[in-house]
């Protein structure tokens, strides 16, 4: 990677753990209605496999979306107002966490039931394919997501029909609040991909080089027409399932030992510092412009127009009668 | 709540009515009155019947009173919520246009015999509008047209402009439409709008006038269809030996009130009645309403269309007294004083078509009765005479042994007189 | 116009779509076909409604895929997302209860949650109802579940005719649209026009004009209920407007509420069973629009609240037909 590319990766990986940081300040003021459910600690993964696509290429994400979303290139500021339900929002309030998209980014959506995604990047990827077109399609999907029968389906529709797609599985360990131990008879996520026709490989989700690399693979034989292909990154979550979650499953303890030893920023910072290829100064100055980012996000959050009760019957259908 | 304020006018019964006069208010200013209650009668010509109130609420104005006569159209009262002002019926009366009649379309009420169905034109029925509306000209009145069939008009090109079609009340039917462009086809200009052809194959063809249906025929109308659809009809016929019936008839010529044949057949067969209370009943879905008396209803022939009375406690009556009740009933029957529930309650109907030589006929069982008598003419051949009586019977009522018993017994007392 | 089944003027309504438009493609079990030994097999749909399409647009645009319903919906709402007409095929209306999540929460939704970003121009066609013998798994309607889902379009032909026209209009619609074959119809023969022609949605049709009574009915109840009026007509001098609104999403309450004024009575028949469904929807807009209207109680003629029974004589007992109608009119006219 370029040193610009390298500035570019870090400039996202910041701006997912800030926005993060400052929408669970900012929801437990009350001014956030519903659930969030906060990405931080993942940020690698997704900007690791972003880095590699362009707006034509189409991703979509989980109720855990706020990071692809930054990730793919989606607006902070846009995506605040829709936290904020502004008329102003990415989806104009309609949507809100768990349903952010972009379809000028190829967004197609943080998308609220588990494994519903998968089918519907196949969908994407199947669109590719009839129209000759050279983009590709990513799901994201969670550890406890690889139990549900929808992403078998999709991965078998994608190999069978030779896809340009990739399956991305974000192994936290904890589907909601029960680990993964408990609930995937075959742990080795991977392997089940594999068995589905397809390579899968496992990475450390905490080292954005190596999740860089693997999607650059994955990639790469997607839009070469070699198919699809399966990346398992392992990395926590530093924050509950939800905010609100009381996280009785793990220890505050366990949790701050996470943030210590388990944290990309760091990681990355420290590789990038080691090798000489970025200078503290300059990162310095994209924590600041970040910071003064997050800010003015919020703020423009609170002052942006708020929705009426007419844009309730808005766009059910393009044209119903 | 919304202002809504309805005119009451003279109706227009009968294509020829012109005017009617109000012989009496049923209810008074200030009464609360519902949609399809009586609530004037008017006198025609024909016909004197009683008004349906158009809506609910109160009656807040009487315009014309007991004793005046106004055109049809006329504006006679006015019935509105509470919550319309005085001003509010003022501005209204002072812009009630009476509505006009248009060529081959008239607007009717229906009068309580019928049903309390609004009138099918928009004319003057209770306006579903809830602003204070004055009704619509009648002459405007639209005919009926079914929204798929207007949009195979609009897709087809044809103007439904004065078009009347062949359905009832003109509605236009996709027949008609289809018809239309079919007959323009490869014509310009605007559509000449044809509801029936005037030439067939190069000869005439008369168009028939409309005209419509009114109340009284509308309520009989609905009546019969209502005893065909509903009830399950047998028939039983007996010829009976005359002779006796006609000499006791010509035994009466010389004294004073001689009474008919009819006469003799009614009295007669009000005293049988209550010995077959099957027979003497009416039906109801729970069960048979069972009369310990015979109250018969007497088919009378009008302009307007058969209406029958009822000879309450036939069976009491001597038949001198029944001969002169008769009698009477027919007359008021002819003069248009039929009180009101005078046609109600009869458990046992007796019509007779010997006057114009009628051998034998059904009748149609009015509901909720069980039986029907139907008389024919006497027929002589040499020496005798007979005549021909079908009962008609309900058959949950009355099965065949039942009718075929009360029919024997009644020849028998016939033949026995 | 030449007399063709409804199988086969659906037939046409594809080839006509497929060759207008190349965003349209076809995806679902069996509907095309494959290679064996560099020959084309066309298998052309289970019921044959997309014979031909393989042969002459290939595996492409006519997609066979595994028994997968959740990633056939998904992979086709994914396709619309990315701008294509997919025209999906779920072999028995009863198998989306295995893809209803693709339907209700992500198809559906998707206009509406993300504020008008994207259209999904999806037709998921089905076959629908009884009268196949075909057992309680593939013989129920589900179009009056779809109906209660905005974002849904739905429809459901009941002749030949409107069939062809009806499909023609869903697959160039933006919407996302429920397409309801009624199996027992495929043979069902009517004047079809060669040409391509579209029906729009919203727009009832009447096959029966009359004064008396309005009966409403879908798929092939229709065909019954005009049975139903022809006998009425011809035996008891009673006529009734036979009302078929063809698309129950969005409904023509207009032609509906204009009979029920004019008659005065209403007849509502499906052969789905009594709860929830399009009878009581109907029934509850005219009570509630047209009360007034109304001179007797309303009528439905349904199914029982059973499953659908696979022996002739019960799956008979178990479908309304002309004779229940007809004692429903005569309520209705009490």
């Amino acid at each position: 990677m370029t040193r610009d590319q390298l500035l570019g990766a870090y400039r996202r990986l910041r701006l997912l753990r800030e926005f993060e940081e400052r929408t669970r300040v900012e929801f437990q003021t009350g001014q956030i209605a519903g659930f969030t459910h906060l990405y931080a600690g993942m940020e690698a993964i997704a900007v690791g496999v972003c880095e590699h696509l362009t707006d034509d290429d189409k991703i979509i994400s989980t109720h855990r979306g706020h990071g692809h979303c930054l990730a793919k290139g989606c607006d902070p500021i846009a995506m605040m107002k829709e936290l904020w339900g502004s008329t102003e929002g990415l989806c104009r309030g309609k949507g809100g966490t768990m349903h952010i998209a972009d379809f000028s980014r190829g967004m197609l959506g943080a998308n609220a039931v588990v494994g519903a995604g998968a089918p519907i990047a196949v969908g994407a990827a199947l669109a590719s394919s009839i129209m000759d077109a050279s983009w590709v399609a990513v799901s994201f999907v969670g550890d406890g997501g690889t139990n549900i029968g929808s992403v078998y389906e999709a991965m078998n529709l994608a190999v069978v029909l030779r896809l340009p797609k990739i399956f991305v599985i974000e192994d936290n360990g904890w589907g909601e609040m029960t680990p993964i131990d408990n609930v995937a008879g075959n742990r080795d996520l991977a392997g089940r991909a594999a068995a589905m026709g397809m390579p899968a490989v496992s990475v450390d989700g905490v080292d954005f080089f190596a999740v860089h690399a693997a999607a650059g693979v994955a990639v790469s034989r997607a839009r070469s027409g070699e198919g699809p292909s399966t990346i398992v990154a392992s990395a926590p979550r530093f924050y509950g399932h939800h905010e609100g979650d009381p996280q009785l499953y793990r220890s505050r303890e366990d949790v701050a030992e996470l943030r210590r030893r388990e944290d990309c920023l760091p990681r990355f910072i420290d590789r990038v510092s080691t090798s000489g290829e970025l200078t503290s100064a300059e990162l310095s100055v994209v924590d600041e412009e970040i910071a003064l980012l997050m800010d003015s996000a919020v703020e423009q959050s609170k002052a942006a127009p708020r929705p009426t009760a007419e844009n309730v019957l808005q766009d059910v259908y393009v044209r119903y009668r | 709540m919304s202002t809504k304020i309805s005119a009451v006018i003279v109706p227009k019964w009968g294509l020829e009515m012109t005017e009617g006069t109000i012989s009496a208010w049923l209810k008074n200013t200030g009464d609360e009155v519902e949609r399809g209650e009586p609530l004037l009668e008017v006198e025609s010509e024909k016909i004197v019947n009683s008004v349906d109130a158009p809506a609910t609420g109160v009656l807040r104005r009487i315009l014309l009173e007991a004793g005046n006569a106004g055109t049809v159209g006329t504006l006679v009262g006015i019935i509105a919520n509470a919550d319309s002002s005085e001003q509010d019926i003022d501005a209204f009366v002072a812009s009630f246009r009476a509505p006009t009649v248009g060529e081959g379309i008239t607007a009717t009420i229906e009068a309580s015999a019928a049903a309390s169905a609004a009138p099918m034109f928009a004319a003057v029925a209770a306006p579903r509008e809830t602003e204070s509306t004055a009704p619509a000209a009648a002459g405007s009145a639209p005919v009926r047209i079914s929204p798929p069939v207007r949009r195979l008009a609009e897709s087809l090109g044809v103007s439904l402009e004065g078009l009347r079609g062949s359905g009832p009340n003109g509605r236009i039917l996709q027949e008609d439409v289809e018809r239309v462009a079919a007959e323009r086809a490869g014509g310009a200009g605007h559509a000449v709008a044809v509801a029936t052809p005037t030439m067939v194959e190069g000869r005439e063809i008369e168009q028939p006038q409309l005209v419509p249906w009114n109340a009284t025929r509308r309520a009989i109308a609905k009546k019969m269809l209502e005893s065909v659809r509903e009830i399950p009809h047998f028939y039983l016929v007996m010829d009976v030996d005359a002779r006796p019936l006609q000499t006791l008839r010509a035994s009466f010529k010389t004294s004073g009130v001689a009474p008919s044949i009819n006469d003799l057949i009614v009295h007669t067969t009000a005293r049988l009645l209550p010995q077959y209370p099957a027979v003497n009943a009416n039906y109801s879905e729970s069960g048979l309403l069972s009369f310990a008396h015979a109250h018969i209803a007497i088919a009378v022939a009008t302009d307007d269309g058969v209406l029958a009375p009822v000879l309450r406690f036939a069976n009491r009556l001597e038949l001198a007294e029944l001969t002169q009740m008769v009698a009477e009933l027919r007359g008021r029957v002819t003069e248009r004083r039929l009180g009101k529930g005078e046609l109600d309650g009869a458990s046992f109907t007796i019509s007779n078509l010997g006057m114009y030589g009628v051998r034998e006929f059904t009748s149609i069982i009015t509901a909720p009765q069980c039986a029907s008598l139907a008389v024919g003419a006497i027929r002589s051949s040499g020496d005798g005479a007979t005549l021909s009586l079908t009962l008609s019977c309900d058959h949950r009522a009355i099965d065949g042994a039942t009718g075929a018993a009360f029919l024997r017994d009644l020849r028998n007392a016939l033949e026995g007189v | 116009m030449t007399i063709k089944s409804m199988r086969d003027a659906l037939n046409e309504a594809l080839h006509h779509e497929f060759a207008r438009d190349p965003r349209v493609f076809l995806i679902g079990e069996d509907v095309g076909g494959f290679e064996k030994d560099g020959v084309p097999v066309e298998i052309g749909g289970v019921f044959g409604v997309s014979k031909g399409l393989y042969r002459q647009y290939g595996r492409k645009r006519v997609i066979d895929t595994p028994i997968s319903e959740a990633a056939i919906i998904g992979a086709a709402s994914g396709a619309a997302l990315c701008g294509l007409r997919p025209v999906a095929e779920i072999m028995f209306a009863d198998l989306t209860a295995v893809c209803f999540d693709q339907i209700v929460n992500q198809i559906a939704k998707f206009r509406y949650m993300f504020g008008g970003q994207c259209a999904c121009p999806v037709v998921i066609r089905m076959t629908t109802g009884g009268g196949r013998n075909a057992g309680a798994q593939h013989s129920q309607t589900f179009y009056p579940i779809f109906t209660s889902f905005p974002g849904l379009k739905v429809v459901v032909p009941s002749n030949a005719y409107d069939a062809k026209g009806l499909l023609i209009t869903a697959i160039r619609d933006e919407d996302p649209v429920l397409f309801f074959e009624p199996k027992v119809l495929y043979t069902e023969k009517c004047d079809v026009p060669d040409e391509a022609y579209s029906i729009p949605f919203g727009e009832a049709a009447m096959p029966r004009e009359g004064e008396d009574v309005t009966i409403v009915a879908f798929g092939q109840a229709v065909n019954w209920s005009v049975q139903a009026a022809d006998e009425l007509r011809k035996s008891r001098g009673i006529r009734c407007d036979v009302i078929d609104p063809r698309t129950p999403s969005p409904l023509d309450e207009e032609t509906i509420l204009e009979s029920v004024a004019a008659t005065g009575r209403l007849v509502v028949v499906d052969e789905s069973p009594p709860r929830c469904g399009l009878t009581a929807d109907i029934a509850a807009l005219v009570a509630d629009k047209a009360f007034h209207d109304l001179k007797a109680p309303i009528k439905t003629v349904t199914a029982p609240h059973t499953p659908v029974p696979q022996a002739r004589e019960l799956e008979r007992a178990y479908l309304p037909n002309p004779r229940r109608i007809i004692a429903a009119v005569e309520e209705a006219l009490r």
